[in-house]
């Protein structure tokens, strides 16, 4: 019972632990509330540092000036920072959100800690959209699709195709009452098909083809351009906030499972909804970047040991911890090799492995949060 | 708060486990459901509940709940089963009982009259010492009284508990039943709960409804239902029933028939 009497204020004669919980779950929040804040400064900071990194020999005073007075700027300075570094970053910080959210959106509703946009199958599906359009030079809009750039109908492809496999996936799902391990063994299957379709299309390629394929598979932040940052950023406007005010009902769904329909969770209509956002939001981020892992699957784990469950917090601190990481990456991918960007997918696991394990071993007592 | 239940129908699947079931409980009265293993007991308590479709009709103090929107129909039922928090949980008691009060709702503010409703709770059911806890660090027993306060915060009218003391020691069975009971009758609400502990649904049930293959045996006192020759019939146990200190049924198995 000394735990229950250390819960009050000391002198509170008569409450036995009230002013004390409801102050300890104020700080609580804006403990919280300072570390999101904390890691947006943190991933701007990153951005700032991507956008002063790269072939040429801008420094940081130099590409402060030029994004703050760009009328002003010398235009060579002005091109590479706002045509060739600003869409890069750009593109790092959203679809490191996106990424990030959809694996936590994955997790949350499948109640699996290793769900993500790999899991359900959605990076193999993408990869393999690709590769028809690469290999076979054949567009999901059909004889519409000669008219598309290449390029775009590359990422037109991966989009259907991941974003087709969720719902595929999730409609299944909610139709056939199916269970939790049965959704994410069918996303296993259809990672393993997709696979096989793909070294099938790898098999098939020429050698160029084969070239553009693996380079597409790697994932590049090298692709990225303005259009591309204003659809991938129009789209986590648009799914984030729908996201967000269903903060209680997720938090519901990961604490209860099913039975969170007692308080009045429509749980079906829920699953539904967080796992089209899902699919949206790494269907656009995978056809724009290519096949980037590990995002997904790490930023929720890392986001959640620093705030905890409570998704009105997990889902804006997982946004912001894979903007972080993959921009990051995105620095790390420019001064490993000087003079050379390797590959993002690539960098990304070997630069968040250790910070994950750390972090998972630094974790000792379960959680004592404030 | 009397819930009036008529010609309820449930079934798993294709599977039917409960047909036309009919009962009432008076506001302010809890009734203890007892029956064999697989009689229908927990499929009736999530049925009323809303994780069953269900067919037939259920009225609250008069309205038909069993129509009403997801959101308004769970504002007026306190569900509590043992399995409700899940063992992975995370969250703490304090978290999950302003879960349990804003979860079905969108947007994202706690208003005050929420922290402080948490907090009569926790002491009512004298949760003090866990309410910081994570719940996947509580035993079963925690998270059956943590389940309780999960329900009770959200003020139910009509509260629905599964084997609530299943995983309770002695005194925190006692415990549980009586800030039910207390509960009850504060608040004239009305109360189901699946028992299988015959000397507690003796002590702390008004009424008794005894299922048996998917229908009800028998619905009345206690006193009327915890008789040896309805024992026998029901649970094919030879029982001997004595009065105990304080007016209270005694029930002691013998032998199986």
């Amino acid at each position: 019972m000394a735990s229950e009497a250390s819960l009050g204020p000391p002198g509170a004669a008569a409450g036995v632990a009230e002013p004390g919980l409801a102050e300890r779950y104020r700080r609580s929040v804006a403990f919280r509330a300072g570390i999101i804040v904390l890691l947006f400064v943190l991933a701007l900071a990153a951005a700032l540092a991507d956008l002063a990194v790269g072939s040429g020999t801008l420094s940081l005073s130099q590409v402060l000036a030029t994004i703050l007075h760009p009328s002003t700027a010398d235009p060579t300075d002005f091109a590479v920072v706002w045509q060739i570094r600003a869409p890069m970053t750009a593109i790092a910080l959203i679809t490191g959100c996106g990424l990030a959210l959809s694996g936590l959106l994955m997790q949350t509703v499948l109640n699996n800690p290793l769900a993500d946009p790999f899991t359900l199958g959605v990076s193999s599906a993408a990869g393999f959209g690709a590769a028809i359009a690469i290999v076979f030079q054949a567009s999901v809009l059909g004889v519409l699709g000669s008219w598309l750039p290449p390029e775009l109908s590359v990422a037109l492809n991966a989009f259907v195709f991941s974003l087709g496999t969720v719902l595929l996936v999730s409609l299944l799902a909610a139709r056939g009452g199916l269970g939790l391990e049965t959704v994410t063994l069918l996303g296993i299957a259809v990672h393993f098909t997709f696979s096989a379709l793909l070294a099938f299309a790898q098999y098939v390629a020429d050698p160029s083809q084969l070239q553009s394929l693996i380079f597409w598979l790697l994932g590049s932040l090298l692709r990225a351009t303005w259009l591309k940052v204003e659809i991938n950023g129009g789209l986590l406007l648009l799914v984030l906030p729908l996201v967000l005010f269903q903060a209680w009902a997720l938090t519901a769904l990961r604490a209860f499972g099913d039975q969170a329909v007692v308080l009045g969770v429509r749980v079906v209509r829920l699953r539904l909804l967080a796992l089209t956002a899902a699919a949206l939001l790494a269907g656009a981020a995978t056809a724009t970047i290519g096949v980037v892992g590990f995002i997904g699957l790490v930023a929720p784990h890392i986001a959640r040991l620093m705030v905890g469950e409570d998704q009105r917090f997990a889902l804006p601190a997982t946004a912001a911890c894979g903007a972080l990481i993959l921009t990051l990456a995105s620095l790390a991918s420019k001064l490993i090799l000087p003079g050379a960007v390797l590959p993002i997918g690539m960098v990304t696991a070997l630069l968040g492995v250790p910070f994950f394990l750390a972090q998972i071993l630094s974790r000792r007592g379960g959680k004592a949060r404030a | 708060m009397t819930l009036e239940v008529k010609g309820l129908n449930l079934r798993i699947g294709r599977t039917p486990i409960l047909e036309d079931l009919s009962f009432r409980i008076a506001g302010g009265e809890a009734a203890a459901v007892l029956g064999r293993n697989g009689a229908g007991k927990t499929t009736l308590v999530r049925g009323l509940a809303g994780l069953l479709p269900a067919r037939g009709e259920v009225r609250l103090e008069g309205e038909t709940i069993d129509r009403l929107p997801a959101a308004q129909r769970a504002s007026r039922i306190g569900y509590v089963a043992q399995s409700f928090v899940r063992e992975a949980a995370e969250l703490s008691a304090h978290e999950l009982m302003l879960l349990s009060l804003n979860g079905g709702r969108g947007g994202w503010q706690v208003p005050s009259t929420n922290l402080a409703r948490v907090e009569e709770v926790i002491e009512l059911l004298r949760l003090g010492p866990l309410a910081n806890r994570a719940a996947n660090t509580m035993s079963g027993g925690q998270r059956q009284m943590l389940a309780l306060a999960l329900a009770i915060v959200r003020r139910p009218r009509l509260l629905l508990l599964d084997e609530p003391t299943s995983a309770l020691d002695l005194a925190n069975q006692l415990h549980l039943l009586e800030v039910v009971r207390d509960y009850t009758r504060r608040e004239g609400i009305a109360t189901l709960m699946v028992l299988h502990d015959l000397n507690l649904a003796a002590r702390y049930a008004e009424q008794v409804l005894m299922l048996a293959d998917g229908r009800i045996a028998f619905d009345g006192p206690p006193a009327a239902a915890l008789t040896p020759p309805r024992l026998a019939q029901i649970y094919g146990v030879e029982c001997a029933v004595t009065f105990a200190e304080g007016g209270h049924t005694a029930i002691t198995p013998l032998r199986a028939l």
